[in-house]
């Protein structure tokens, strides 16, 4: 069996245990719910914020403000994931087998992120079928489809990556902590408040530089007049260092094996 | 399936020799491997497997060199592994589980994959219980569900860690038949540290102490270095009685108003009236070996 096969299973399985988690689904939901009826001048509760704007730019508003959630959900639940192979004492058990480390960890990258993505992604469809019935066309769904790909996947793979990552070194509940923190004083509060945050730079996960650049859509002060280069700038980056991440965390596992 | 290691060694940090100048030969069959706690056997158990690194030292396997990433690929290949401590997905069921690890170890065809494990869990007597999570599983039947995982691949070498510690006494008898019928087929390497599993299921064995090899050979042999040195004493129920002198007592039991105890020494215990001379266990020989190492080695 080649490694991809097996890439392929240890996808299929993290999607499923992952997936499986009713905190999950609770959680999401009820983030999704806070967000479509409760916050005012919600893209989905007040027409007006959509006037003047073009289809295409009115769907990647509705996926810029549902952005939100994502990478929230991901900081949290994919925490977890990697130091609990240690602490069901599994991670030894796999090493004696013909899987490698790598295989291993791109699928669990890969399956968890994709799982944990799956509510916010269904809290999403909501959204967009709302919308389109309110514009009366279907061109909305491939134009969603568009929209996230491009506003929403970046900003998640990033945060995957520092996710998994960073749980290897550090205690997960403080982790999470630390994260749903940073996540609420980064684009809440933000800089003006003198708090140091990455969402006024394009390595932003909420994709407001995406978003800006390539959609025209600034509701932020400081994407407004973005071109698309910066656009692209923080559509390449936000996948191009998870990657570099990725293959750091790959190496340093495997120098900590070599040290036992 | 033939084993080599020639002066294998494996330092820890901190300067830990958990191995020292190990050389061994293991063909087929069942071997044990024994030895008290902190001897060295898991450490050896986990280079066997591939998990650990020799920190020097020659190690083959069926003729694959285990210094290479290409030889310990191969190796994996021919492997079950069952770990002191076997970790499972508490919130995936048996057959997922056994799926997951099918994958793991390269089987790709999925009906032949779905057919392996539905015939492991009637092997592992688990068939009834393989759509109950895993975390409802109790330690003897985690234990089945790792001895399952171990011939997912139908290894041609099955290594196995402590298998019966924590097991009650019928999953215990239970597991060493299994592995017992398992070595008629395969090479079985079993580590533990209870003598007893060891005198039911292997004709060879090699004992560890502080990392090093201090026995290799049959059963036989062990039990001949002990001949002559094992007794049955036989004293009041008083404690005052209990026999003295330059031996180990291995078992004491109560018969009636007297207490009789089996020990092992060079010499007679003191009151010779008493003790008679008995033919030794495995478990003596064992004692024997170890208390023997106790006194000579610096």
């Amino acid at each position: 069996m080649s490694q991809r096969a097996i890439l392929w299973g240890v996808i299929r399985y993290e999607f499923k245990m992952q997936a499986r988690r009713r905190s999950l689904w609770i959680v999401f939901a009820g983030i999704a719910l806070i967000m479509l009826a409760a916050i005012p001048g919600n893209v989905i509760n007040s027409g007006r914020n959509l006037q003047g704007m073009s289809l295409l730019q009115q769907v990647a508003a509705v996926t810029l403000d549902i952005n939100w959630l994502p990478a929230l959900g991901i900081g949290v639940f994919l925490a977890d994931r990697f130091p609990r192979e240690r602490s069901n004492r599994v991670d030894e058990l796999f090493e004696s087998m013909v899987g490698t480390l790598n295989t291993r960890l791109a699928g669990k990258y890969l399956g968890c992120l994709l799982a944990t993505l799956l509510p916010a992604f269904l809290a999403y469809c909501f959204a967009i079928i709302f919308l389109a019935f309110s514009k009366h066309t279907l061109l909305v769904l491939p134009l969603s489809l568009i929209t996230y790909t491009v506003i929403v996947v970046p900003g998640v793979c990033f945060v995957t990556a520092f996710t998994l990552a960073c749980t290897s070194l550090m205690w997960v509940p403080l982790y999470q902590f630390f994260f749903i923190g940073y996540w609420f004083w980064g684009n809440m509060l933000g800089p003006k408040n003198g708090l140091p945050t990455l969402s006024t730079t394009i390595l932003t996960p909420r994709g407001s530089f995406i978003a800006a650049g390539l959609f025209g859509i600034s509701p932020l002060n400081w994407t407004q007049g973005a071109t698309p280069l910066p656009g692209i700038a923080s559509l390449l980056l936000l996948l191009l260092i998870p990657l570099l991440v990725m293959l750091l965390f790959y190496r340093y596992l495997r120098w900590q094996q070599s040290r036992k | 399936m033939k084993i080599e290691m020639k002066e294998l060694n494996k330092v820890y940090h901190g300067g830990i020799h958990a191995l020292e100048r190990v050389n061994l030969s293991i063909s087929g069959g069942m071997y044990g491997l024994l030895g008290p706690n902190g001897a060295g056997k898991t450490t050896l158990m986990r280079i066997l497997a591939g998990i650990l690194r020799p920190s020097s030292g020659n190690l083959s396997i069926e003729g694959y060199d285990y210094n290479t990433e290409k030889g310990r690929v191969e190796v994996k290949r021919l492997l079950g592994y069952l770990p002191q401590e076997m970790g499972v997905y508490p919130d995936l069921n048996a057959r997922e589980f056994l799926d997951y690890v099918a994958i793991l170890k390269g089987l790709d065809d999925r009906r032949a994959r779905q057919r392996r494990v539905d015939e492991l869990l009637e092997v592992v007597s688990l068939t009834a219980v393989a759509r109950r999570k895993l975390k409802t599983f109790s330690g003897g039947m985690k234990r089945r569900v790792g001895i399952a995982q171990a011939l997912l691949n139908d290894p041609q070498l099955l290594i196995v860690d402590e298998p019966t510690a924590g097991l009650d006494p019928e999953e215990r008898i239970r597991f060493r038949n299994l592995l017992s019928d398992l070595g008629e087929e395969r090479t079985v390497l079993l580590s533990t540290h209870i003598v007893e599993d060891i005198a039911q299921t292997c004709r060879n064995l090699a004992i560890l102490k502080n990392g090093r090899v201090i026995f290799q050979g049959t059963t036989i042999d062990l039990i001949g270095q002990a001949r002559g040195k094992v007794w049955i004493v036989t004293t009041s129920g008083d404690r005052a009685n209990r026999p003295a002198g330059t031996i180990t007592v291995v078992s004491t039991m109560h018969v009636d108003t007297s207490v009789q105890y089996r020990v092992v020494g060079e010499l007679a215990p003191s009151d010779e009236s008493e003790a008679v001379s008995t033919e030794p266990s495995l478990e003596d020989s064992y004692v024997w070996l170890m208390r023997e190492r106790r006194t000579y080695e610096p």
